[in-house]
């Protein structure tokens, strides 16, 4: 499955902006100003840290041990056992984090549109969709990012509409609090933004594999920007009370009004927030089904992805009772495990590979 | 129908068949024409016609009348061989006898009653000789055929006005008399178990990619049909993915949209009796490009290439998007545009879903009835649809004026769309995205999106992506597709499969002052 | 997958059927709101609600419909504990479904207003049907009230009020800035305050239109007082809302008018600490275009028209203390803003002063500082009809 679909850095670094910026840019200015208070605009600049992280060890391991993902350069790492304890680590931690994706979709689109309709149905028309797209493989997903993308990105500059109501003054005073709840707030941005370490699941289907590392970082500048642009509009528009607003961007859709025609444009965002929910889940149910058919050895990736697909409904389904349970929880639970998963597993191995002396040996092809 | 252990008749004659068209033509004259003669029993068209060669050898031709020329087989066939004096022997044979005798420019020599019957059916008089094995062909094909016309389901303002035909030959000299490097090659073959039709593999030799002819040669030969009757037959039976409403190839019948396809290293698949030709691998895009977006000023195609892009999601989208706005997302309405939106819906019974579905389908059952009904016939159609939907609707209170409104500019729209085949799957599409917003709103839109979308970056044309260029993003190619890019820009053929000759003209031709003569 | 996709579409009608219940409405089936009013009544809140009847619109045919005055919208109220509960109550009585899509109009009380509209604001900031870009106003007297009549012009009462608070003459808060004033340093709001206009003589009474007049001050969520008229201009000015006002000011010792219009004005608070002295200037740069002389100088004249831009400025100047002595020595409350400008500009001095900032915004010294042009004439350079020999040009 690997072996014979390819896809462009450039498409690799559109999933990954997507993945990242999907669920970010709705919740990620709530928590950054919880903490942070109107210096919050700083969490997306200092998250991007993670990112370089992230990036540099995904890239560094895959130069040497070329297509290969994480489960399996892990075994060859700390050794079989270990390896696919890892590996199902993996699995288990990328299914929770769709299912709570799925949730997070689905809280959404229920809390603010479709009041009645039964959440199961939204969930699984959403999840239905990921699972015949994993099911397609990693070029169906490719492509389909491509032209997702702009869907994504052009409503986003529908927010200069608001222009005339924003109000840069409510940058000041600058650090009032000091830095630390700034890096507080830039916690869970940065671990939003150390998803990108998933491009190690993507990197081995990559046909052109020595660009990855440069539009990895492409991909991470433009989430950096793009996050610091939502940041500054809802930063001016709502000063600190978007701390207290449950999705700040969507205050700022709603509060659009262009010549009293252009009003009350949150269905544009419900349109963007389904693309961009469904390309994130797409992606973290793919690297869930590649993590754990690697992991268990399967041949064929397609016979998982249904099973997995079902059990990541149930995590959406019954793992969280209810909205403010689930904020609460993306803010602990969440960053823990995506930290984890993400930053502090691929960092331990890439510690073993170079103390075991297997970066150098293993050298060979690509330029680290 | 049949069982293996019982074969029916039909499997019988057809074995039986087979075993005679195996069989060589043998020297007795008698006993082959015996043979003939229960082959085309009850076949009134095909003559036999017994005479004798030079007033001593036995001989019979065999023709179907109307299928070949029977005053050139009388003047310079059976005249000059009835007079003539010479008298070969068996062994120099007929082609001694034709080479001096006949003056017919094409003759081919059979052995097998297979290429006898072949020759027949396709207007080639067959001579048989007593004494002497096998016989000759001569080509005097001559049938009824339409002259060649304007094409009338592409009709343009600029360009060449002629169309295909239904006849082989005819379509094979028109491209000829376009391209007329030898290395435009025309491959025949036979498709059809009783149609034997013929059909021609149309590609430029070194432009298309060689793997990719392959692909269609065996995709064609592993047909086993009764017949073919148009080339939808045939895209039927090779397309990458058949459960799909999207075309995979384009049909055309103008004879400039293949050779044009040609020069870009694509195939053409053109067969007998159909005046639409195959054309493949395509793009999605390929199917939103007329001729004449390259015949006219490119401000002028990329404006209305635009314009066409516009109005496909607009035929696509728009019915479900004033379903959606209108019963689950209100607010996104201008306030005084609601409140004459409500006005307009005040008497109406339905439901905004229902409203829309029976305009949708009333539309395209009038559309589907103008196809259908005799041209005079036609206006009558077009006046009660506009009457009963346009006005009478609306004043008996059964549909809402903003809703005719709707469907009359998705009609325009899905009207847009350059190839007919498209513009279907395309209205094929609504109805799904209609329904799915009245269930979840915009969210079932989207989500109808997300599954089209997936769904056409899926499936491939002779393996190549559907979305091609724009999915894949290839940045050069986008001048073809984003925008069409003036011809003195677009040096580089696209790139479909493998690796092709990549330039296709000398590059910076840009016209201007400084490449005049003076 | 996509054979599956094929047959999985069988079952698309099957969700038409279903889509019976759950969030589809269908807009025969809406009630469309076009303002809320919240009054207090015996302890309860009685929320009252103004919506259009289609019926009675002459959009389609255009062959239908009276006078253009005809009643368009109507009224009814429900009473409850809070809010929702009130709405909840409404709502039985009402054969359609509250739409507030297009309600851009949210009224207070004068007596609710008087004890506080917390909790009528979480209710608007919360529920996910109410625009944050809601107009916010307050009534004097009851608030229903301003939603009762029927204007000439327009659909209804609540899109008079919205077009005058558009029209950029007047002063406007939406429901995010009430709510985030309200939080913000100096925890006190301003608020356009509406009255019924004298209907006709040949008008029936109710056929008038609220108009607004003058504005509430809220401290915390409590209105503590009113602005005239003329002292709401003073806060407009201070607030740098100045949009095509007109400035009429006597020049001269004959106190012949001169007004100036439209004005174009930019006025900038500059905070400044002293050892103890908290003093605020107001810089204002104000331009505009002459419209109306009624003395006989010449505009033309350099010197005079010099004379005439300080006494345009003299009556900027004065319409500014005015306002902000006002606020600050007879309401107390800061709904300038200082309390921001001190904020940003001393965060330091401000956590100390944070807590009795109401105390300390009465000691701030207020500067005025007028840089006020004439920029054009107009189409004439003479008064006009005024005879050569009685015009002064120097």
């Amino acid at each position: 499955m690997l072996a014979n679909q390819k896809i462009s850095a450039l498409q690799m670094a559109l999933l990954l902006y997507s993945t990242v910026l999907a669920t970010g840019f709705m919740v990620l200015p709530s928590f950054a100003a919880l903490h942070a208070s109107n210096d919050y605009w700083m969490t997306g600049l200092l998250a991007g840290s993670t990112g370089v992280i992230a990036i540099g060890l995904a890239v560094s391991l895959h130069t040497h041990f070329p297509r290969q993902t994480v489960i399996e350069y892990g075994r060859r790492i700390v050794g079989k056992a270990a390896g696919t304890v890892i590996g199902l680590v993996y699995a288990m931690i990328l299914m929770h984090l769709s299912g709570v994706i799925l949730r997070e979709y689905a809280e959404f689109v229920k809390g603010n549109f479709l009041f009645n309709t039964p959440g199961l149905f939204i969930m699984i028309s959403m999840i239905g969709l990921s699972a015949c797209a994993v099911r397609g493989g990693v070029e169906v997903i490719a492509r389909g990012t491509m032209l997702f993308t702009p869907l994504f990105v052009i409503p986003l500059f529908i927010l200069l509409m608001l222009i005339p109501d924003l109000n840069p003054g409510n940058m000041l005073p600058v650090l009032n609090h000091g830095f630390r709840p700034v890096l507080q707030g830039s916690i869970m941005p940065g671990a939003w933004v150390s998803e990108m370490f998933l491009m190690n699941f993507l990197l081995p289907s990559l046909a052109n594999p020595e660009q990855g590392r440069r539009w990895g970082f492409i991909s991470l500048t433009a989430i950096v920007l793009s996050m610091t642009y939502i940041n500054f509009i809802t930063l001016f528009l709502l000063n600190a009370d978007a701390g207290d607003k449950m999705f700040p961007v969507l205050v700022a859709f709603r509060y659009i009004s262009v010549g009293g025609f252009f009003e009350n444009l949150e269905s544009l965002l419900l349109a963007m927030w389904v693309i961009g929910s469904f390309v994130k889940l797409t992606v973290f149910l793919y690297s869930a089904v590649v993590a754990f058919h690697q992991s268990a050895g399967l041949s064929e990736h397609r016979y998982v992805a249904m099973p997995i697909t079902l059990v990541v409904l149930l995590f959406a389904y019954w793992d969280m009772p209810s909205l403010s349970r689930l904020s609460g929880f993306l803010s602990k639970m969440v960053t823990f495990e995506v930290l984890v998963c993400m930053i502090v597993i691929p960092l331990f191995l890439y510690t073993v590979a170079k103390l075991r002396g297997q970066l150098k040996e293993d050298k060979g092809g690509l330029d680290g | 129908m049949t069982s293996n252990a019982n074969p029916s008749s039909a499997q019988l004659l057809k074995q039986e068949l087979q075993k005679l068209g195996k069989q060589p033509v043998g020297a007795e004259l008698e006993h082959s024409s015996e043979q003939l003669r229960q082959l085309y029993a009850g076949c009134s068209d095909v003559v036999f016609r017994p005479f004798l060669i030079g007033g001593q050898t036995n001989a019979f031709l065999l023709y179907i009348d109307g299928l070949s020329d029977a005053e050139a087989i009388e003047k310079s066939i059976i005249a000059p061989l009835m007079q003539v004096q010479m008298q070969p022997s068996a062994a120099e044979g007929l082609p001694k006898l034709v080479s001096q005798t006949i003056t017919v420019s094409s003759t081919k020599p059979v052995t097998t009653f297979a290429q006898v019957m072949e020759a027949v059916a396709n207007g080639m008089p067959v001579l048989l000789r007593d004494q002497e094995a096998g016989g000759v062909a001569f080509g005097l094909p001559q049938w009824e055929k339409r002259t060649i016309e304007e094409p009338g389901a592409e009709s343009g303002i600029r360009g060449p006005r002629e169309g295909f035909t239904e006849t082989l030959r005819v379509n094979t000299s028109m491209l000829r008399r376009i391209i007329k490097s030898p290395l435009l090659k025309l491959e025949m073959m036979t498709i059809g178990e009783y149609t034997q039709t013929n059909v021609a593999i149309a590609y430029i030799k070194g432009l298309a990619d060689e793997t990719l002819i392959e692909e269609t040669r065996a995709r064609l030969s592993r047909i086993r049909i009764d017949g073919i009757l148009e080339s939808g037959n045939i895209e039927e039976l090779i397309e990458d993915s058949p459960w799909s409403p999207f075309p995979q190839m384009m049909n055309t019948e103008r004879p400039d949209v293949v050779a044009a396809a040609l020069l870009e290293g694509r195939a053409a698949i053109l067969i007998e009796g159909t005046p639409f030709v195959l054309v493949a691998p395509i793009t999605f895009f390929s199917l939103l490009q007329t001729p004449e977006d390259y015949y006219q000023r490119f401000m002028v195609s990329t404006f209305i290439r635009w314009l066409r892009y516009m109005f496909l999601l607009m035929s696509l989208l728009l019915p479900s998007l004033y379903v959606a706005v209108l019963t689950y997302h209100q607010e996104m309405v201008p306030g005084s545009l609601l409140v004459s939106m409500a006005t307009a819906r005040e008497p109406v019974p339905f439901p905004a879903l229902i409203e829309a579905l029976i305009m949708e389908i009333t539309f395209e059952a009038l559309r589907e009835a103008g196809i259908r009904l005799p041209k005079q016939v036609g206006a009558a159609v077009s006046i009660v649809g506009a009457l009963v939907i346009g006005q009478a609707a609306v004043q008996a209170g059964l549909v809402s004026a903003p809703m005719v409104i709707v469907v009359a500019i998705t009609g325009i729209a899905s009207f847009m769309m350059p190839r007919y085949i498209a513009g279907i799957a395309v209205r094929l599409m609504r109805f799904p995205l209609i329904m799915l917003a009245g269930t979840f709103g915009l969210l079932g839109i989207m989500l109808g999106i997300i599954a089209i979308v997936l769904h056409m970056c899926s499936i491939r044309s002779l393996g190549v992506p559907y979305l091609s260029t724009l999915a894949t993003f290839k940045g050069r190619e986008l001048k073809d597709v984003l925008i069409r890019g003036p011809l003195w820009m677009m040096d580089e053929r696209p790139r479909l499969t493998g690796d092709s000759d990549a330039i296709r003209q000398a590059p910076g031709q840009m016209p201007g002052p400084q490449h005049g003569g003076e | 997958m996509i054979a599956r996709l094929m047959r999985l579409s069988l079952l698309l009608p099957l969700f038409a059927l279903l889509s019976g219940c759950w969030d589809r409405i269908e807009l025969n089936d809406l009630l469309l709101v076009t303002a809320l009013a919240f009054d207090q009544e015996k302890g309860q809140v009685v929320t009252t609600v103004q919506f259009l009847l289609p019926r009675s619109q002459t959009a389609v045919g255009g062959t239908g419909g009276g006078s253009p005055a005809a009643k368009q919208t109507s009224v009814r109220a429900g009473k409850g504990y809070n809010v929702a509960d009130a709405l909840s109550k409404l709502q039985r009585k009402l054969p359609r479904k509250l739409f507030w899509g297009q309600c851009k109009v949210f009224i207070f009380g004068e007596e609710l207003a008087k004890s506080g509209i917390r909790d009528e604001l979480d209710f608007l900031i919360r529920h996910p049907q109410p625009r944050e870009r809601s107009y916010m106003f307050v009534s004097r007297g009851k608030a229903a009230d301003m939603l009762e009549v029927y204007p000439p012009l327009e659909r209804s009462s609540a899109e008079v009020l919205r077009e005058l608070s558009d029209m950029r003459i007047g002063y406007k808060v939406t429901l995010q800035e009430l709510n985030m004033k309200l939080k913000g340093e100096s925890r006190a709001v301003a608020l356009p305050l509406v009255s019924i206009l004298q209907p006709n003589k040949t008008a029936d009474p109710f056929q008038t239109i609220s108009y607004i007049h003058g504005t509430a001050i809220f401290h915390k969520d409590r209105k503590v007082g009113d602005l005239s008229e003329k002292v709401s201009q003073g806060l407009l000015w201070l607030l740098n809302e100045v949009n095509e006002f007109t400035v009429t000011f006597p020049i001269g010792d004959s106190n012949r008018l001169v007004s100036i219009s439209p004005i174009k004005a930019k006025v900038k608070l500059i905070p400044y600490i002293k050892g103890d002295q908290w003093t605020m200037t107001v810089r204002v740069e104000a331009q505009g275009d002459m419209v109306e002389n009624d003395s006989n100088w010449n505009p033309t004249s350099e010197k005079l028209l010099d004379q005439m831009d300080r006494a345009f400025e003299k009556e900027v100047k004065r319409y500014i203390d005015l306002a902000a002595n006002d606020i600050q020595h007879r309401l107390k409350t800061d709904v300038i803003g200082f309390g921001t400008a001190y904020h940003r500009k001393y965060p330091k001095h401000w956590k100390q002063v944070e807590d009795r900032w109401d105390e300390q915004f009465q000691q701030i010294k207020v500067v005025t500082k007028v840089h006020a042009r004439i920029l054009r004439t107009g189409n004439v350079s003479n008064p006009g009809g005024l005879p050569e020999e009685e015009i002064k040009q120097k």
